[in-house]
């Protein structure tokens, strides 16, 4: 289901059940999204930097939104925030973090990396499609992100 | 007593009397002139004259006798004789001794006052004299004997001076010899005489025993700076010749400089004994001075230290013990403080990466139980049967159920951890905006809200909203079975602070279970009746007890509650 070189919607997400919750909840809103999915820290800055099995992708060819989940194998969501956000090819991408923490210093610190949006999980799946959905629509479809140039 | 002037006045007026310049008038003035001299000799206070005849009876009393002895002339005038004034123990030794002297047998009466001067032999004696009161005196009698023309004995004259004076200043006087001679030869102090150049000339025994010489080793061969310790002696001489402005020679100038300018001088010096050996010493030196106040030599007294100094040196150590013991008490206080610390911090660190675990981990299976029960529905509901979906119902809200303890939990746990910002705030501001937050006026309902005068308060406003949100909760929880809610909102005194309280006319509980009241997970009502966590009021307690506050609550089955909280002495308004 994801398009292996580019992407409107990369989503990075480690847990299968969240992960296919997030799909239907993303496929419903629009089922014609191109959506890549990372499944560690390590995959998504490979995706985003164009590195390893994407080698050959372009690092302009960036997707309009990363849904990032914070608690990732290898590399942690909020290295790889650091990471894309302090790249200046990378840091207008807008990256929404999407995960099951309320601990406040996770919401602190990703607002000093400069997440553009923090949402946090909820249990109810009629909650969970709505949050997911929302930013998806807004992020692919409302938000006007600036040109990135070189 | 008279002065002398009016007796010269007297005597001149009899030398006018005779003017005649013959030799027997010559004489007669001289006789005149001796008369008088006597009188004058006679009147004196100063002296007891005592005449007699020849038998010892007194003939002549004059003023100093009567001062001296206490009777009047008349008294004792041809009644008594000069034996029954003395000391009559004093007047049976002397006749036994006169009577050995002289190999005859003298009588201890008058005889034995008078015997040696009726012989012609001068007599000078140390008497008791007994005054008329009985108290007693030492007197200096000198006795003469008073004969006519014809050298026949008429009589005798005693002239008898006070002696007591004289005496207390002997006694004194042998008492401090005796005592000058006790200290010069005690052995527990070093006494050292020198002459005016430093050479000593007295080695008492004390000086002898501390310092291991004999007086002949010493005497008039060395001066006391060759006995110290000559690093000592010119370190001495280099801090005088600072303080006086004047060199001064590191020997025996250094040791008696002050004292040769007259000041006290008392120091302490390590003497070196004659085997070479040491001790420190206290040495009180003083300038000796001939009648012309010249100083003619120098006395050095010394008393050995070493007790003192080990004393000294024994407290010293003690309280270097005592303050290196203090010292290390407090670096193990410090240390088991920072090691206590560093375990808090180690277990605060593990409740933290728990709960966010707990945060992140517990609600994901959560979220696929409820989310993927959703979807069977979604997909597959209509070839399910009503049970069945129920059932999926059922295992939804028990998933949702779960999400709501996880928080509710997290939220608790995140008190302990949380700083309490303290300021002052306005208590009827936060009531209203938690009523607001939960929902007021509700129009669904029927509640009746009074709100009563609420003082300000000072604590955390974000927990102490919680507090409130908590408590109007149950409220309105527990009055929705009511026709009318009624909510009442105040603050009242109780002894020790201001209490805020919210009244309910709600189900109320039995105060019976009460002390379960706050505790966590604790329930009072079944779930299907009223919903909750059993977090609440535990969460409410928390902050109260955070703010050093206290709660308590009141209540009757089905007569409503009353829950009370104070925020703490330092937090009153």
């Amino acid at each position: 289901m994801s398009e292996p070189n580019s992407a409107e919607l990369l989503l990075v997400e480690d847990n299968p059940q969240d992960l296919e919750l997030a799909l239907l909840a993303l496929r419903e809103a629009n089922p014609a999204t191109r959506i890549h999915i990372a499944r560690d820290g390590a995959e998504a800055l490979e995706f985003i930097f164009c590195q390893g099995p994407y080698a050959t992708r372009q690092i302009t060819d960036t997707p309009k939104v990363i849904l990032l989940d914070l608690k990732l194998p290898k590399i942690d969501g909020l290295d790889v925030l650091k990471r894309i956000k302090g790249d200046p090819r990378t840091k207008m991408i807008p990256i929404v973090v999407l995960t099951s923490s309320r601990e406040q210093r996770d919401v602190v610190e990703s607002y000093q990396l400069g997440v553009n949006s923090y949402i946090v999980k909820p249990v109810n799946f009629e909650r969970f499609t709505d949050a997911v959905r929302n930013l998806g629509l807004y992020w692919q479809n409302l938000n006007q992100p600036p040109k990135v140039t070189d | 007593m008279k002065p002398s002037l009016p007796l010269n006045e007297e005597a001149e007026r009899f030398v006018e009397g005779g003017v005649d310049t013959t030799i027997e008038d010559r004489r007669r003035e001289a006789v005149l002139k001796t008369g008088a001299l006597q009188n004058a000799i006679l009147n004196s206070a100063n002296f007891s004259s005592i005449a007699t005849d020849e038998k010892g009876v007194i003939q002549i009393f004059n003023i100093g006798a009567e001062r001296m002895l206490g009777y009047a002339a008349a008294e004792v005038l041809n009644k008594i004789t000069p034996a029954d004034i003395s000391d009559p123990q004093e007047l049976i030794e002397r006749a036994e001794a006169l009577s050995a002297e002289l190999g005859t047998l003298i009588t201890p009466g008058f005889e034995a006052l008078v015997f040696k001067a009726s012989r012609g032999i001068e007599d000078r004696y140390e008497l008791t004299y007994i005054r008329k009161d009985g108290s007693r005196f030492p007197a200096i009698v000198s006795v003469t004997a008073l004969r006519d023309e014809r050298d026949a004995i008429i009589g005798y004259l005693l002239i008898g001076t006070d002696n007591s004076a004289r005496k207390q200043a002997e006694e004194a006087l042998a008492k401090a010899g005796a005592l000058q001679s006790a200290i010069f030869n005690s052995a527990y102090f070093s006494c050292i005489a020198t002459d005016e150049k430093g050479v000593i000339q007295l080695f008492n025994v004390g000086a002898e025993r501390m310092l291991g010489y004999v007086a002949s080793d010493v005497v008039n061969k060395i001066t006391p700076a060759n006995l110290h310790d000559p690093q000592e002696v010119i370190t001495r001489a280099s801090a005088l010749s600072v303080e006086f402005g004047t060199p001064i020679a590191p020997g025996f100038d250094a040791l008696v400089f002050k004292a040769s300018r007259g000041i006290e001088d008392i120091y302490e010096l390590t003497k070196v004994r004659k085997d070479g050996s040491r001790f420190p010493a206290i040495i009180s030196v003083t300038a000796l001075r001939d009648a012309r106040d010249e100083v003619i030599g120098y006395l050095l007294i010394g008393t050995d230290n070493s007790a003192r100094k080990r004393a000294e040196e024994a407290l010293h150590k003690a309280t270097v013990l005592q303050d290196e013991t203090v010292r290390q008490l407090n670096a193990d206080l410090e240390q088991r403080v920072n090691e206590r610390t560093a375990q808090l911090k180690i277990a605060n660190n593990e409740l933290e990466a728990f709960s966010y675990s707990v945060s992140h981990d517990l609600r994901t299976p959560l979220r696929a139980i409820d989310g993927f029960s959703q979807v069977v529905l979604d997909k597959f509901g209509p070839q399910i049967s009503d049970d069945g979906r129920r059932y999926l119902q059922t295992i939804r809200s028990g998933a949702q159920k779960m999400g709501e303890l996880i928080d509710d939990l997290l939220t608790f746990a995140r008190l302990n951890r949380q700083e309490l910002s303290r300021r002052p705030f306005d208590t009827g501001a936060l009531v209203r905006a938690a009523l607001e937050e939960l929902g007021f006026p509700w129009p669904d309902r029927k509640v009746e809200v009074r709100i009563g005068e609420l003082p300000a308060s000072s604590g955390d406003p974000a927990l102490l909203k919680q507090v409130w949100l908590n408590l109007l909760s149950n409220a309105l929880k527990y009055t929705r079975k009511r026709e009318l809610a009624v909510v009442e909102i105040g603050c009242t005194t109780t002894n020790d602070a201001e209490a805020y309280f919210v009244r309910d006319n709600g189900t109320g509980f039995d105060m019976r279970y009460a002390d379960k009241l706050f505790g966590v997970f604790q329930r009072f009502h079944r779930a299907e009746d009223y919903e909750g966590t059993g977090v609440g009021l535990a969460i409410v307690q928390r902050i109260v007890h955070r703010h050093g506050g206290r709660i308590w609550a009141d209540s009757a089955v089905d007569h409503g509650s009353t829950f009370y909280f104070t925020l703490g002495m330092e937090t009153k308004p």
